[in-house]
């Protein structure tokens, strides 16, 4: 009786640390605890009605896409909301459905998923011009305050990403996956390093590459055994009705961190954690669900929280990596 | 002001929340499949911006697909 006194407890112990182990991380060798750090946006304010492009400047101002407020929002370090701007509609500074949203030195690029090209906005938010393009942008990452790397939805002989000015201007193309991919699995969304490498994570496929900047493939690896995304007949068109990957972004220490989707156990909560040579890492496990993933230059980590009413910002604990930043 | 806010969010989340502004939609079912019949009504709504098929189809596409990142959270 004794014994069961002693090993009973000593039973619950160990199950709640495993618990709270698996909570945070899987069977990789790293462990990632998040602290939260701030929280912007509740129900009970009005702030933000549904966050979707984040980005975060040098100096840690949060400015943020608000689907539902059609508007672009710019937040200090301590969540006080300082500008707003933008209504619905076609015009300059104006929007449909603003999405993705990049920062450069002095800029803001805005996306719209109903209207092609990219906004321009400088950091006090008020709109510069608008790079025409011919499609829909779907992921935008700023290389320069005149330079930008782009995802465009179209059909492509072979997937690429574009390089452009803010004139519009192809300057050049990266190809990436195989020619003639079937519909909608060549969307990707991507990182690109310090150093000109561009990570992507195949929205509908289970495939994360590692390109050159020159676009040559230095690496590709699945996460899944290579688990086939479902491809339904949708009116006719055969389209993918799982999402895989749903963002990507990198540390400040270049290690690559993917936010899972259908194949996950945790589906939008998941983040699998690789290494610059695509080795597995650790995953661990997002509070909330979140259709994004960002990582600012102070090595914070944004999510969502409340379908997009709020946004998280983490501070992340590293144990058990080769170089924890 | 609040309760303006709380309505605008909850009657989006009721009727599948960005479906809404993805599409327009005057409704929409929170069903697994709520992407895929949004895509279908989008391909056989007049989109007056979009008029030719090629252009409806990547537009109604583009949809989809920002629907199954955004919306997909919510109804799994």
């Amino acid at each position: 009786m004794a014994a069961h006194k002693t090993i009973i407890p000593a039973v619950l112990v160990i199950l709640a640390l495993s618990n709270s182990v698996f909570a945070q991380g899987g069977p990789g060798r790293g462990r990632i605890i998040l602290d939260e750090v701030l929280s912007i946006g509740g129900f009970d304010d009005d702030l933000l009605y549904q966050w979707v492009g984040i980005g975060v400047d040098a100096e840690g101002f949060i400015y943020v896409t608000d689907a539902l407020d059609f508007s672009l929002k710019k937040f200090d370090g301590w969540g006080k909301l300082l500008k707003r701007s933008g209504r619905q509609g076609q015009g300059p500074g104006e929007f449909m459905a603003p999405r993705a949203l990049a920062c450069s030195a002095n800029r803001l690029f805005v996306t719209d998923q109903n209207l092609p090209g990219v906004q321009v906005f400088d950091k006090e938010l008020r709109f510069l011009k608008r790079i025409p393009l011919n499609f829909l942008v779907t992921e935008v990452t700023a290389l320069s305050d005149a330079r930008l790397a782009c995802k465009t939805f179209e059909i492509q002989p072979r997937p690429q990403i574009l390089i452009v000015d803010d004139d519009g201007r192809t300057l050049s193309t990266l190809s990436y996956g195989e020619p003639s991919m079937a519909a909608m699995t060549d969307l990707v969304d991507f990182a690109r390093a310090p150093g000109g490498s561009f990570y992507l994570a195949y929205s509908h496929l289970d495939r994360i590459d590692k390109l050159s900047g020159d676009g040559g493939l230095v690496w590709s690896r699945s996460l899944f055994g290579l688990k086939k995304a479902r491809m339904e007949k949708v009116s006719g068109f055969v389209v993918p009705t799982d999402i895989v990957f749903k963002d990507i972004a990198l540390d400040i220490k270049g290690n690559i961190f993917v936010l899972g989707g259908s194949f996950s156990k945790n589906r939008g909560r998941d983040v699998y954690v690789l290494s610059e040579s695509g080795e597995y890492l650790a995953t661990f496990a997002l509070p909330e669900s979140s259709h994004c993933l960002y990582i600012d230059g102070q090595n914070f980590l944004y999510a969502r929280a409340n379908e997009g009413v709020t946004l998280k910002k983490y501070r992340m604990s590293y144990e058990g990596f080769k170089r924890s930043p | 002001m609040h309760a303006n806010k709380k309505s605008r969010v909850f009657v989006g989340l009721a009727a599948g929340l960005l479906a809404l502004t993805l599409f327009g939609l005057a409704a929409a079912s929170l069903e697994a499949s709520l992407c895929a019949e949004a895509f279908i009504d989008c391909l056989f709504d007049p989109q007056p911006m979009y008029p030719w098929e090629i252009a409806r189809l990547a537009f109604c596409g583009n949809g989809y697909y920002f629907c199954m990142r955004y919306v997909d959270p919510i109804i799994n």
